[in-house]
């Protein structure tokens, strides 16, 4: 009942603020346009003229592909086969949570990544401050108010949340499949190994859900409780979650669900839809520009329902910390 | 007990399936040998004939020790791997804690009529080092016998041995309970023009021996099953063991492998009036659903090659599937290939069948037509995988490409691309183009500047200049020249000039400057249209030959365009080459252009401008190493790059959408 009434009380604060999405969407757009421009010069001028254009206008030409990947450097090499399908892209994203190879894209990508993660650190602290907020009037003005108002403890908590996922991918990430490399080196049944390797793939996501979710937490803690130290606000948010991790996993999950609910909806479309002209092109163009819109509102509507589950909560976390006073 | 009943039935069924081939038999070799799966070592005795059809005496017999380059990284195979960051052979500590590799031998002893009769020879034996003097290979020793081997005479070897399986070894070793027994005994070198042609275990080199008879019997714990090179035609049971004898005329290696997990299936091969072959595949149960693949693949290819080729000339062909994650590999051996492929893989990419049909095409090229695999590497690798390539064409079609997903050791989800479709040929096109100026394709597989260059000018060029050659003479000339080859040159040891000669004979004209810039260079071969543009004709102005000025018409009304074209020759192979002109209106014309100069420009009149240019428009020139810049448009089409582009961009937002998890 509690996750029910979370999610329904989350979607009703993206809608009621849902003028923040597009402030998001348009710094992700930006970012992402700032790489496309250069990618749409080099293909234009690799296959503009070239007699590959014809296949390229309707699908991929593999042949081209693997002579231009050979000598492939910085964004060339992230203009691959994957982009033809409608998941396989997306797909490539997911990898990455889970290989820990964020620099596979290049360098350039992966500091447009970073860029983006402080840059919603700044927006964040407006979405949360808003939400929190019981009269939650949107104006820009207020947005980026309290968006610098939050930031230096949203940067703080960003920052400690990247390093702790540089020390989960460099020691917590191999040491799982060195486990399982340990236990399985003399297995003779390749299926087993195949599946126990798969176990190894769920715990690392667990790994990366456990944090996230405490990192979220920690945020709404931040602007519910008022609090100074983002450190504290790691800390509690970690035994909030703990003291209620079916409800708070729970929540995450179907959530997650929605996520992919989207993600198979954009993909079908990409799928299906193979635009050989400007204007179905542009109609795909579209259909995904709302995917990411969508998108952005679904992680909005995270921080919400984790708001008002909180917050559902909180009684109950106050009365704790009244006992211990009294103690 | 059922699986045991069984294998006993089929080595009586097998039995009698026997054929004698006629081939000029140097060696005979019957050896007796024990598995011990405990210690992982295969003891046995070896009485080896080997005559010396030379024309001299021959006081020292050379021999291979191949299992020696696992015995310690002091050996030249260790030395190259971790010389070479692009072989592909990681031995990590992981994978090699359990033990090295090694072939020991107990005692040497030879007889040779009316001269010494089973002499001790041990203390004469001699590692020696021919390739590289690295005095620590033990991969090839010396016998120097009290007495020459006198031309037509017989030596008769009685040789005890130990071989030590290597833990994951390449092309021999074990895991488990699963043995692999590759270049696993003492084998005699090959005789030739009185010098020893004998080589040291390289990284990047495979074999070369002569052909004669094998009988092998092999002992295994009772509930093990062999799969090893010819035919099993007896065997016998007793205190707990079984031994199957299993013999083979006209080979010239013998490879085994034995697993109590095996699963067996045979099927008899019965095509038109090719001789039958039995089908065995030895296959772990993770693997069952492959079974009809390999069985499918394999009549496939016996009835393909031996139309184009000859056909397959002994009863028997095996196939073992071994644990994928061994480094056993895919592999060919005389009547026998190991297949290495994991349980799960992409169907799409068909790169299952393509190694089955790789692999059993060595058995042509390297088995019946037994090149130099160490000074003449393409023979073999370069004809087997021009063989995948023309039956994967002629019967599976194109091929999808395919990604693994997560992939690490042990572990991927592959995933197909339907609509990004292939052909195999563009595949080792492309895989040969980074590496086309790195070495010359014909030289001693140790030789090239490293493993990647050696299986791009090997596998990959040796197979698209032999399609090249038969684009460029066209597929009846050539299947003629590949049939002539191979029946002419069956059960013997070919060198290149043998292939050029047969292409010649068929040729119309001399294809040796074909040959010496594919095989003795590594001439660049890359075309492209460099240049195409085309201008409104105008009227022509100032004064006529009256001495008025030009009354001419408007340009709107003249429709004459000249165009211009420039093809260029960015390599150094030459090659004469088609060139296609493809006009507005519709119309096209076709050059040849002999390639002799750099360049060479193309000028028309017409009332039309020119719309694109295309070099080899059929796509006959597979060594060309940059196809897509063979066509060039006058005018750029945006589109693609736009669609392309528009693509990449949500891709990056989602990207970016994802980080958010790490904030």
């Amino acid at each position: 009942m509690n996750i029910k009434k979370a999610i329904r009380d989350g979607l009703s604060i993206v809608f009621e603020n849902f003028k923040m999405i597009p402030v998001v969407y348009i710094a992700n757009t930006s970012l992402a346009l700032l790489l496309a421009l250069p990618v749409f010069s080099l293909l234009n001028n690799d296959i503009g003229y070239k007699g590959i254009r014809d296949e390229m206008t309707s699908g991929f030409n593999y042949e081209w592909w693997s002579g231009f990947s050979l000598n492939a450097e910085g964004l060339e090499k992230t203009i691959r086969p994957a982009l033809s399908g409608g998941f396989a892209a997306l797909f490539d994203n997911f990898e990455l949570l889970f290989t820990g190879k964020f620099t596979s894209f290049g360098l350039m990508i992966f500091l447009f990544g970073l860029t983006y993660i402080f840059l919603n650190a700044f927006f964040n602290g407006g979405v949360i401050g808003l939400y929190a907020d019981e009269k939650r009037t949107f104006s820009i003005s207020r947005f980026f108010s309290l968006s610098g108002f939050y930031f230096h403890h949203f940067f703080a908590l960003a920052l400690t949340a990247v390093l702790l996922f540089f020390v989960f991918y460099k020691v917590i990430h191999p040491a799982i499949f060195g486990l399982i490399d340990h236990f399985s080196v003399k297995w003779m049944s390749e299926k087993a190994v195949w599946f126990l390797n798969l176990a190894g793939y769920f715990i690392i996501g667990l790994f990366i859900l456990f944090i996230k979710i405490v990192f979220d937490y920690a945020r709404i803690i931040l602007v519910v409780e008022n609090k100074e130290s983002s450190w504290l606000c790691i800390w509690l948010a970690f035994k909030f979650m703990i003291r209620h991790i079916l409800k708070t996993f729970g929540l995450y999950l179907i959530l997650i669900l929605a996520g992919l609910g989207l993600l198979l909806v954009i993909g079908f479309i990409q799928e299906l839809f193979q635009p050989k002209t400007l204007l179905l092109l542009l109609l795909l163009m579209i259909f995904q520009q709302v995917f990411i819109i969508l998108k952005i509102g679904l992680r909005f509507t995270f921080y919400g329902s984790q708001l008002e589950l909180y917050r559902q909560y909180k009684p109950e976390m106050i009365t704790v910390k009244k006992r211990r006073k009294v103690k | 007990m059922t699986k045991r009943i069984l294998f006993i039935l089929m080595c009586f069924t097998i039995s009698g399936f026997t054929q004698d081939i006629p081939c000029e038999k140097i060696v005979d070799y019957k050896m007796e040998v024990e598995l011990n799966p405990e210690n992982k070592t295969i003891t046995g005795a070896q009485l080896l004939k080997w005559t010396n059809f030379s024309a001299e005496p021959v006081q020292e017999i050379y021999f291979h020790a191949y299992l020696n380059a696992f015995k310690n990284t002091q050996s030249t195979f260790f030395k190259e791997t971790f010389a070479d960051p692009s072989a592909p052979l990681y031995f990590g500590k992981d994978r090699f804690v359990d033990g090295w590799g090694y072939l020991k031998l107990n005692s040497v002893k030879a007889s040779i009529s009316k001269k010494f009769e089973n002499k001790d020879l041990s203390a004469g034996v001699q590692y020696i080092q021919p390739d590289d003097q690295n005095i620590n290979d033990q991969t090839v020793f010396k016998v120097v016998l009290p007495a020459a081997v006198d031309p037509s005479e017989e030596i008769i070897f009685n040789i005890q041995f130990t071989s030590k399986l290597p833990y994951w070894g390449y092309r021999a070793g074990y895991k488990g309970n699963f043995f692999f027994a590759g270049q696993w005994f003492p084998k005699i070198s090959v005789l030739e023009n009185g010098k020893w042609n004998c080589y040291q275990y390289h990284c990047n080199s495979e074999f070369y021996a002569d052909f004669g008879d094998y009988d092998v019997s092999i002992t295994v714990p009772q509930d093990f099953i062999i799969g090893a090179s010819g035919v099993l035609t007896d065997s016998s049971a007793s205190a707990g063991k079984i031994t199957c004898r299993f013999v083979q005329s006209c080979v010239h290696d013998f490879a085994w492998s034995a697993s109590p997990d095996f699963q067996v299936v045979t099927k008899t091969f019965q095509y038109s009036d090719f001789p039958p072959v039995k089908i065995r595949l030895l296959y772990f149960p993770d693997h069952k659903n492959y079974v009809d693949e390999y069985i499918t693949t394999i009549e496939t290819a016996l009835e393909h090659f031996g139309l184009w080729y000859l056909p397959y000339p002994y009863p028997q062909f095996t196939i073992v599937d071994v644990l994928v994650d061994t480094k056993t590999g895919s592999m060919e051996y005389p009547t026998m290939i190991s297949m290495n492929y994991p349980w799960n893989a992409a169907k799409g990419s068909k790169e299952f069948q393509w190694v089955i049909i790789h692999e059993f095409a060595h058995q042509y090229w390297y088995g019946i037509l037994a090149s130099n695999e160490f000074e003449h590497p393409w023979l073999d690798e370069g004809f087997a995988s021009y063989s995948d390539i023309r039956l994967l064409n002629a019967v599976f079609g194109e091929i999808n490409y395919s990604k693994e997903y997560l992939k690490r050791r042990n572990f991927s989800i592959p995933f197909d691309f339907n609509k990004i479709k292939t052909n195999p040929a563009f595949i080792r096109m492309n895989n040969f183009s980074k590496f086309a100026s790195s070495d010359k394709t014909d030289q001693f597989s140790w030789n090239f500047s490293n493993y990647n260059s050696y299986k791009a000018n090997v596998y990959h060029k040796g197979s698209i200049l032999l399609a090249t050659l038969e684009n460029y003479l066209g597929e009846d000339v050539f299947s003629k020249i590949m049939k002539t080859y191979a029946t002419r040159f069956q059960f013997k040891h070919p060198l290149p000039q043998n292939f050029i000669d047969v292409v010649n004979e068929f040729s119309p004209q001399s294809m040796d400057w074909f040959f010496e810039q594919s095989l003795y260079t590594a001439a660049v071969l890359d075309y492209t249209v460099s240049r195409i543009s085309s201008s409104q004709v105008n009227p022509p102005r100032g004064l006529d030959e009256n001495g008025n000025l030009y009354s001419g018409t408007k340009p709107e009304e003249n429709k004459t365009y000249f165009s211009e074209i420039v093809v260029e020759r960015l390599g150094e192979f030459i090659i004469p080459v088609d060139v296609v002109i493809t006009f507005e209106n519709g119309e096209t014309i076709k050059e040849v252009w002999n390639g002799q100069k750099k360049w060479k420009k193309f000028s028309y009149q017409s009332d039309a401008a020119v719309l694109k240019a295309e070099i080899d428009p059929e796509q006959k020139l597979l060594l060309d190493v940059n196809y897509s810049n063979n066509i060039k448009y006058r005018k750029r089409n945006s589109f693609p790059a736009f669609r392309w582009s528009a693509k990449w961009m949500f891709w990056l937002q989602h990207l970016l959408e994802v980080t958010m998890v790490f904030s």
